[in-house]
């Protein structure tokens, strides 16, 4: 695509240091358009459609664990009732990023243990659990590639923000007034039925602003993968950043991790900025209908 | 017995680790000078010992913000625009971008200016936790002030109270009244945010002195046993959750004293 690229490269090689004096802004323009076309630079947008690719599948995994919780909590059996209210409130009192930390451990030494009991190992004497130290055999110890860490990552998120769900969806749930299903069942509606066409529905509109903060909560912890060992946006962008002498790169420059981070923080700013519309055109559809217009919006 | 023995030799040596007193060497690690073995003991009182930063960070961030953020408020509330809009975006961008970009920004900032002491966790990440938090409470606090009462004001104008006087004894106090609900909530949300500063935020750690997850995280590293290290990090943040939720508690009863219902 950009075969002038390594000419313009060589001659301006030296363009961003100390001797740029010389050159003209079209060339700096040309230089700039053949470094962000780079092979590593396309990764790094790549990186930012694979945390999009996140994003899009933590949510309904979440919604889903979020109804479960906030329905489960609400049943007649007191065993459910009580794990999905600890379910609940859990995030509350324990920080998210320790269950992004935990829960793809936890389930990557849950295969382990699983091959090494059942498939590998079977006639090995050392115990799995040694004291505080786990220990699987050589042919059971996995090592996570980048996929199994992703999706491993989508179950984490799913989990902490499906507590989350839950939350809001309880909330949701109660705030609907009880005279509406009241009526429902005088109607001679079943219990499903007014689940359904009553209570579900208007849910939504109670439940819609705790979702659009949730949402951006959620945005804002995608960075958090890097912690997780992805190479997500920021893991390129400390990678790109970096320092880059004549002798390694055809593109060398300074250390430019600061604007990498200030371009990262414009790509949240603008996805939140987009976000913030969107909650507040599905608010508007969602109150459509309602005798209390803004009710929740505070007095001016 | 043994075990006491074992939890008191512990305390002594890691009770204050996390701020660089105590044994050097961590347990299980491989240095010379290293030795102690891992046990329940050390983890418990090392993960203790690092939750005491996660506190500090908290309290400091939480306490020094809240004046930022009641400036930023009653600028953001004004009527000039040249006041709120620098407000409005200071607050804006804050709020938009997560906090792990913002500990990256601070960081690289901090070490092109050569601001020796801010290059370090504990005073850089701070400094970022500060504004942070500020943001954030700025926008809860004009959200309250926009829903102070008009018929209050109007009292208040009747009795002829000047300003200052209007703000001090009218405006501020049902201010807080309404915004701690929400204010509460910020302050759980920043003492969890705290965890992520020793993980990878680009602040070095120095000598091995982090925070609880920092010390979690070494263990479970260490042993490759993460169902040991992580509950008892997550019980340690449960308690003292649940903790601030009662001093927070105690504050909103106080607040409400003169409301029947609302306590």
């Amino acid at each position: 695509m950009f075969e002038y690229c390594p000419a313009i490269a060589e001659q301006v090689k030296i363009a961003l240091g100390d001797e740029a004096i010389g050159i003209s802004v079209q060339e700096r323009l040309q230089w700039f358009s053949c470094y962000f076309t780079t092979k590593k630079h396309l990764s790094i947008f790549r990186a930012g459609g694979v945390v999009m690719l996140i994003l899009a599948f933590t949510v309904p995994v979440s919604l889903c664990l979020g109804f479960m919780g906030a329905l489960g909590k609400a049943s007649r059996w007191p065993v459910i009732s009580q794990i999905c209210t600890i379910y609940v409130i859990m995030v509350r009192g324990i920080p998210d990023i320790i269950f992004f930390l935990f829960v793809p451990l936890a389930i990557e030494i849950g295969i382990e243990y699983f091959l090494h009991k059942a498939i590998y190992c079977r006639d090995v004497v050392e115990p799995f659990f040694n004291g505080v130290n786990l220990q699987p055999c050589q042919e059971a110890a996995i090592i996570p590639t980048q996929f199994n860490r992703i999706v491993l990552a989508i179950v984490a998120y799913g989990i902490v923000f499906g507590s989350f769900a839950a939350n809001i969806i309880d909330g949701g749930l109660k705030a609907v007034p009880f005279g509406q299903r009241e009526t429902g069942a005088a109607f001679g509606l079943s219990r499903f039925q007014v689940f359904r066409d009553i209570h579900l529905p208007q849910m939504w509109r109670f439940a819609l602003p705790g979702f659009s903060n949730l949402w951006l909560i959620l945005i804002k912890a995608t960075p958090l993968l890097f912690l997780l060992g992805i190479q997500d946006i920021i893991y390129y962008a400390d990678l790109l950043g970096k320092m880059a002498t004549r002798r390694y790169s055809t593109y060398p420059h300074g250390d430019w991790k600061l604007w990498y981070f200030i371009a990262l923080g414009v790509f949240y700013l603008g996805l939140t900025m987009i976000s913030q519309q969107v909650f507040s055109r599905l608010e508007k559809h969602f109150n459509k209908g309602m005798s209390i217009n803004n009710a929740s919006s505070g007095r001016v | 017995m043994e075990f006491v023995n074992e939890c008191i030799t512990a305390l002594d040596s890691y009770a204050f680790r996390s701020f660089g007193l105590g044994e050097r060497g961590l347990p299980g690690s491989t240095n010379a000078k290293g030795g102690a073995p891992i046990n329940l003991c050390n983890i418990t009182v090392l993960i203790g010992s690092g939750m005491l930063r996660n506190i500090l960070f908290g309290a400091v961030a939480l306490s020094t913000g809240f004046f930022l953020a009641l400036s930023l408020a009653l600028l953001k509330a004004r009527d000039e625009w040249y006041l709120t809009a620098p407000a409005r975006a200071f607050i804006y961008t804050f709020r938009g971008t997560p906090l792990l970009i913002q500990f990256f920004i601070g960081y690289l900032i901090f070490a092109s200016l050569g601001a020796g002491v801010f290059r370090t966790a504990a005073y850089g990440a701070s400094v970022v936790l500060f504004f942070n938090t500020a943001c954030y409470s700025a926008e809860i606090l004009y959200g309250a002030y926009r829903a102070v009462p008009n018929n209050d004001l109007e009292a208040a104008r009747a009795f002829a109270l000047r300003p200052f006087d209007r703000f001090r004894d009218i405006t501020f106090p049902t201010m807080m009244r309404l915004a701690w609900p929400a204010y509460t909530n910020e302050a759980i949300f920043l003492f969890h945010a705290t965890t992520i500063v020793f993980l990878g935020a680009g602040f070095p750690v120095r000598r091995q002195s982090g925070d609880a997850l920092y010390y979690a995280q070494y263990f479970a590293e260490r042993t490759f046993n993460p169902f040991i290290a992580y509950p008892i990090v997550g019980l340690f943040f449960v308690a003292v959750t649940a903790m601030l939720i009662l001093l927070m508690r105690t504050v909103q009863v106080y607040l409400n004293r003169h409301l029947r219902n609302e306590r």
